[in-house]
C-alpha cells in the first residue's frame, strides 16, 4: 500500500522552536513543514543535533526545556486544531491520538512499576475502562506486538527484561490507545542488529494494520530505506530534502544528502569505493552560516549559497507530498528519464 | 534469605563496633570513677575493693564481654547523682521525648517534602530560586538562635507571651499543645532548610529520568508524574533518610530543646549526665542510641530492598 | 579524559554566579578579621571589663557591655578568631584524615585494607554527634582539644566516603588504566593520576566541614562541651539565653548576625563551588 493523495492525518506548517540563548532566541528547528498520511512511515534522517528529535517532541507538543518554544502557522490533527490547545489539551491528546518511542528501551520505562500496571495507566488515563477491562485492552495489545505470554510479561519489571522486548512493550504502551500518530525517536539505535529488524518489522506491520501514521526518526539510511514509504533529510533545524524513499536515495538532489549517502557503508559486491565522509561537523546553532547553512561543508557552495537561504523547491501546499523537493540553489543532476519528479 | 542473614551480621558487627567505641571512650579510657564514689579520704583498702568492683583490675576483653553483658541485659546501673536506676530513668523519659519531637519531626518532614516537590518541579524559575534561596538561609541560622528567637517572640513578655518558656506539666491534649507548640516550630525551622534542600535534590534526579519523559509523552498531568512516578522511584532515598534521621532528632534535637525549653526527657537526662560527669547514664545512652541507630540502619536497608524491585 | 575542568571554565563559571562571589566577599572580609585579630590589630580587649554590667550601645562601646561589663564587640570580634582557628583546624584535619583513608579504600577496594576503613565510617556514623563529642569530653576531660577531636573523628567520614567512591570511579577510567599498563608504580599513579582529580570534592567538602564546625561549635559550647576558656559565637548565645529573658538583646544580636553571614557566605560559596567545578554538568 503506497500513499496515496487522500487527506493528511497530520499536517503541520512552518514548525519552529526556538531556545534562549545570549545572542536572543535561537531557532534550533526553523521552519519544518510535513504532512502524515494514515498508514505511511515517513523518515526523519539528519545528524545529531540537527533538530530532528526536537521536532519530534514538539509534534507531541513538548517544548525543549522551561524555556523552550513551539510555534507554527497551522497544526492539525484530522479536525482538530492542534496550534489551540493548552497544556490540559495536550494532555489529552499525547498517548492516545499522538504517541511516541523513544531511543533507550533501558531507561524509558519506569523501574519500580510492572509492565502491566504502567500498560494500564495509559489505558485508564484515556478511556473510561474498568480495571478487567484495562487489563484484557493491554493483554491484547501486547499479543499484538507479539508477547505469547502476555500474562507473565504483564507481572515482569523491566530490569527483568531485554533490551528489545522493553521496546515492543514501549510500542505496546505507545499503540495501546490507537494513536493515529506515532513518533519513533530512533527506536532501534540501542538494540543488536537482529532484534533492530524484528522491532523496525513490528513497527511496520503496526502501521499498515492499525493505520497510524509514523514519524520515524533515526540518523540511519539503512533503515530508512528499509521501511520508510517517504524521507526527510533534515540539516541545521531546515528540511534540505524530501520525497519518496526510493527516489530520494536513487537520485539525491541536495549534496548533503549525497553526502550522507556516500557515508553510508555498503556491503554490496562490486562496490570497491572506500566509505566517503562530509568534511567538517555540524555548526552549532548560533553559528550557522547566513544563507545555506550546508554552504561550508559544501563544494559546490557559491556567493548565492552564503547569501541567500534557499527554499524547498516545490514546497507549494497544493502539490502532493509524493513530489521529490530539494532545498538548494545548485541541486545535483541525474541523468534525464533517471529522476522521478 | 541470604541477603537478611547478611544484612543481620553486618548489623551485628556495627553493633560491637559502636558499643567498643563507647566502651573505650566512657569505660576503659574515662576518668577514674574512684574518688568520685568514695570521696577524697578512702582507705587504701576500700580503693582496692572498689577496683575490684568497677573491674579496673581485670583483662580488657573480660571487662569488655562484662560490658556487653551487662548492656544487652539492660542492667544499665545506677545513676551516679541521684541513685535512680538507669533503665527506670530513660524509660521515664523516653515517651517525653518522642511526644516532644514527633510533631515536628513529621510536620518538617511533610513541609520540606511538600516544597522540595515545588522547587523540583520548577526548577531553575523563581519559584524554585525563592525556596532554595530561603533553604539556604535557613540552613545558615544555627539551631540555638532559632530557639532563641522563637522563645522570646512566643514565651516572653516581651514578645506575644502565648506560651510557657520552660516546662512540661502535661496532663490532657490542651496542656500538651500549651508545651509542645514553640519547641515543635522550632523543630520545624531547624530542620525545614535541610529537608527542603535533600526532598528537592531528589525530586530533580527523578524528575530528570528517561521514564519520566515517556510517562509525560504518554500524557501524564503534573500531580500524576508527581505522585505516582517520582514519589514511588524516590521512596528508597526518603525512607532510608527519614529511619536514620529518627535516632539524631530524638538525640541530638532533643538534647538542644530538651535543656533549654527545661523539659525532662532523655536530651535533658544526657545533657545533665554529661554536666554532672553522671556516667552510669551517659554511657547507657550512648551504646542505646547507637544500637538503635544500627537497627534503623538495617531496617532502612530492608526497607530499600522492598521499595525497589530492581535489588530483590 | 580526567574529571577536572579546564581552570579557566571553572573561573568563567564562578564568576558568572553573583551569589557565589557575593558568598565569597563575605568569607574573604571574615577571614580578614581573623587575621587582624590573630596578628593582634583588633579584637584584644575581649576578656577586659571596660564597663558597667549592660550597659548600651555607644562610642566606646559599639555593641554596649554584657553581664559583666565586658565590651561585645570585641567579643564578637574576637570570636571571629575563634570560629576560623576551629573551622581550619577541623577541616584541614578530617579533610586530610578523609581524602587519605578514602583514596587507601577505594584504591584497594575490596581488600582488608577498604574493609577496615569502611567498618570504621560505618562505626563512627552510627553514634549521633553530640553524644559522641559529650563521651568524647568525658573521656578527655582536662583537654580543651576534647571538642576538636570530636569533629575530626566524625566529620572525616563523609570525606572519606565520597573520596572512596571517587577513587573506585576513576580507577576504572581509561587514563588511569593506561598509566597502570605501561608499567607506573601504581603509587604513583594514585598520587599524579587520581587524587589531584578527587580535587573538586575536597574542596567542597572541606568547606562544609568548615561550615559544620562553625554550627558545631555553637550548639557544644551551648552544652558546655565547647570552648573551654575564651570567647565564641556559641559562648556568646550561651550567655544571651539568660539576658534576652530580661530584654537585654545586644550579646545575642552581636553573635547572630555574624555567624548567620558567615555561615550564609558560606553556603552561598560552596553551592557555586559545587556548581563549578562538577565535572558532570555541561555548560548548557
Amino acid at each position: 500500500m503506497s500513499p496515496t493523495a487522500e487527506d493528511p492525518v497530520l499536517a503541520v506548517q512552518d514548525l519552529r522552536v526556538t531556545l534562549p540563548s545570549r545572542q536572543g532566541r535561537l531557532a534550533v528547528v526553523d521552519g519544518v513543514s510535513l504532512e502524515l498520511r494514515a498508514g505511511e512511515i515517513l523518515g526523519l534522517v539528519g545528524e545529531s543535533g540537527c533538530g530532528k528529535s526536537m521536532t519530534g517532541a514538539a509534534l507531541l507538543g513538548i517544548a525543549p526545556g522551561p524555556s523552550g518554544q513551539v510555534s507554527s502557522t497551522a497544526m492539525r490533527l484530522g479536525d482538530l486544531d492542534l496550534a489551540q490547545l493548552d497544556e490540559r489539551g495536550w494532555r489529552r491528546i499525547r498517548g492516545s491520538r499522538i504517541s511516541m518511542v523513544f531511543q533507550e528501551p533501558q531507561t524509558a520505562l519506569d523501574p519500580v512499576f510492572s509492565v502491566g500496571n504502567q500498560l494500564q495507566e495509559v489505558i485508564r488515563r484515556h478511556r473510561q475502562f474498568n480495571r478487567r477491562q484495562a487489563r484484557t485492552a493491554a493483554a491484547d495489545m501486547l499479543a499484538s506486538v507479539g508477547f505469547a505470554d502476555c500474562a507473565r510479561v504483564m507481572r515482569c519489571y523491566p530490569h527483568e527484561l531485554s533490551g528489545g522486548i522493553r521496546q515492543r512493550i514501549l510500542i505496546a504502551m505507545a499503540m495501546v490507545c490507537h494513536p493515529q500518530v506515532l513518533v519513533a525517536d530512533e527506536p532501534t539505535t540501542a538494540l543488536d542488529v537482529t532484534t533492530q529488524a524484528q522491532i523496525l518489522h513490528l513497527l511496520r506491520d503496526l502501521a499498515r494494520r492499525s493505520g497510524t501514521a509514523v514519524l520515524l526518526i533515526t540518523h540511519d539510511l539503512a533503515i530508512v530505506e528499509a521501511i520508510c514509504d517517504r524521507a526527510m533529510v533534515m540539516y541545521c533545524g531546515r528540511i534540505s530534502e524530501e520525497g519518496p524513499t526510493r527516489a530520494l536515495m536513487q537520485y539525491p538532489r541536495h549534496p548533503y544528502t549525497a553526502g550522507l549517502l556516500a557515508a553510508m557503508p555498503r556491503l554490496s559486491p562490486g562496490q570497491v569505493e572506500p566509505v566517503k565522509g562530509i568534511p567538517g561537523s555540524v555548526p552549532a546553532p548560533g553559528q550557522r552560516p547566513p544563507g545555506c547553512s550546508f554552504s561550508k561543508r559544501c563544494e559546490r557552495a557559491d556567493d548565492l549559497c552564503r547569501s541567500q537561504v534557499p527554499v524547498l523547491h516545490g514546497a507549494d501546499p497544493a502539490m502532493p507530498a509524493a513530489v521529490h523537493r530539494h532545498a538548494c540553489h545548485h541541486p545535483l543532476v541525474h541523468p534525464i528519464g533517471s529522476v522521478t519528479a | 534469605m541470604a541477603f537478611l542473614l547478611r544484612k543481620l551480621a553486618h548489623g551485628l558487627l556495627l553493633i560491637l563496633g559502636v558499643t567498643l567505641v563507647s566502651f573505650l571512650l566512657m569505660v576503659y579510657f574515662g576518668p577514674d570513677q574512684t574518688y568520685n564514689l568514695l570521696g577524697k579520704n578512702a582507705t587504701a583498702a576500700q580503693i582496692q575493693e572498689i577496683h575490684q568492683q568497677l573491674g579496673y583490675d581485670r583483662a580488657f576483653t573480660s571487662r569488655y564481654i562484662d560490658y556487653l553483658h551487662d548492656l544487652f541485659t539492660l542492667q544499665l546501673g545506677a545513676s551516679n547523682s541521684n541513685g535512680e536506676k538507669v533503665i527506670d530513668l530513660l524509660w521515664r523519659s523516653l515517651p517525653i521525648t518522642l511526644a516532644l519531637m514527633l510533631p515536628g519531626f513529621i510536620i518538617g518532614n511533610l513541609l520540606g517534602a511538600g516544597l522540595g516537590m515545588l522547587a523540583a518541579w520548577h526548577r531553575n524559575r523563581r519559584l524554585d530560586r525563592l525556596i532554595s534561596g530561603v533553604s539556604a538561609t535557613g540552613m545558615s541560622i544555627s539551631f540555638l538562635i532559632i530557639v532563641i528567637v522563637l522563645q522570646v517572640l512566643l514565651c516572653t513578655p516581651q514578645g506575644l507571651n502565648l506560651f510557657p518558656a520552660r516546662g512540661w506539666q502535661v496532663t490532657d491534649l490542651p496542656s500538651y499543645l500549651y508545651y509542645v507548640t514553640v519547641p515543635t516550630l522550632s523543630l520545624v525551622f531547624i530542620t525545614l532548610g535541610y529537608n527542603t534542600r535533600f526532598f528537592r535534590a531528589v525530586f530533580v534526579e527523578e524528575l530528570g529520568r528517561e521514564h519520566i519523559r515517556t510517562v509525560r509523552a504518554f500524557g501524564a498531568s503534573p500531580a500524576q508524574i508527581m505522585g505516582r512516578h517520582v514519589l514511588k522511584n524516590s521512596l528508597p532515598a526518603v525512607l532510608t533518610r527519614v529511619l536514620f534521621s529518627i535516632p539524631l532528632v530524638i538525640v541530638t534535637g532533643s538534647l538542644v530543646l530538651e535543656t533549654f525549653f527545661g523539659i525532662p526527657g532523655i536530651g535533658k537526662v544526657s545533657f545533665d549526665a554529661t554536666t554532672n560527669g553522671d556516667q552510669p547514664v551517659l554511657q547507657a545512652v550512648v551504646a542505646l542510641t547507637a544500637v538503635l541507630f544500627v537497627v534503623m540502619q538495617t531496617l532502612a536497608d530492608l526497607a530499600y530492598r522492598l521499595a525497589d524491585p530492581r535489588v530483590a | 579524559m580526567p574529571g577536572f575542568e579546564p581552570t579557566h571554565r571553572v573561573w568563567q563559571k564562578l564568576r558568572a554566579n553573583r551569589a557565589g562571589l557575593a558568598g565569597f566577599a563575605l568569607v574573604s572580609l571574615y577571614g580578614l578579621i581573623a587575621l587582624s585579630v590573630a596578628l593582634g590589630w583588633a579584637g584584644q580587649e575581649w576578656s577586659l571589663v571596660s564597663g558597667e554590667r549592660w550597659e548600651s550601645a555607644s562610642s566606646e562601646h559599639w555593641f554596649g557591655t554584657n553581664q559583666l561589663g565586658q565590651d561585645i564587640f570585641q567579643r564578637a570580634i574576637y570570636s571571629v578568631r575563634i570560629a576560623f582557628e576551629i573551622g581550619l583546624l577541623v577541616a584541614l584535619t578530617s579533610t586530610l584524615l578523609g581524602s587519605v583513608c578514602g583514596a587507601i579504600s577505594g584504591w584497594c577496594a575490596d581488600t582488608w585494607a577498604d574493609d577496615g576503613v569502611v567498618f570504621i565510617t560505618g562505626v563512627l556514623d552510627s553514634i549521633p554527634f553530640y553524644l559522641f563529642a559529650a563521651a568524647v569530653a568525658f573521656a578527655f576531660q582536662a583537654s580543651a582539644w576534647a571538642m576538636q577531636i570530636a569533629m575530626v573523628a566524625t566529620f572525616w567520614t563523609t570525606t572519606s566516603r565520597l573520596v572512596r567512591a571517587e577513587v573506585m570511579r576513576l580507577k576504572n577510567r581509561d587514563f588511569v588504566q593506561s598509566a597502570l599498563a605501561i608499567g607506573l608504580p601504581p603509587h604513583l599513579v594514585l598520587l599524579r593520576h587520581v587524587l589531584p582529580n578527587t580535587g573538586h570534592i575536597l574542596l567542597a567538602q572541606a568547606a562544609m566541614v568548615f561550615v559544620a564546625a562553625i554550627k558545631t561549635e555553637v550548639i557544644l559550647s551551648f552544652l558546655g562541651l565547647g570552648v573551654q576558656d575564651g570567647v565564641s559565637w556559641g559562648l556568646m548565645l550561651a550567655e544571651s539565653t539568660q539576658e534576652v529573658l530580661v530584654s537585654q538583646f545586644n550579646n545575642h544580636l552581636a553573635a547572630a548576625i555574624p555567624l548567620l553571614l558567615l555561615l550564609l557566605g558560606f553556603n552561598l560559596m560552596i553551592d557555586a563551588l559545587q556548581d563549578a567545578l562538577d565535572p558532570r554538568q555541561g555548560s548548557a
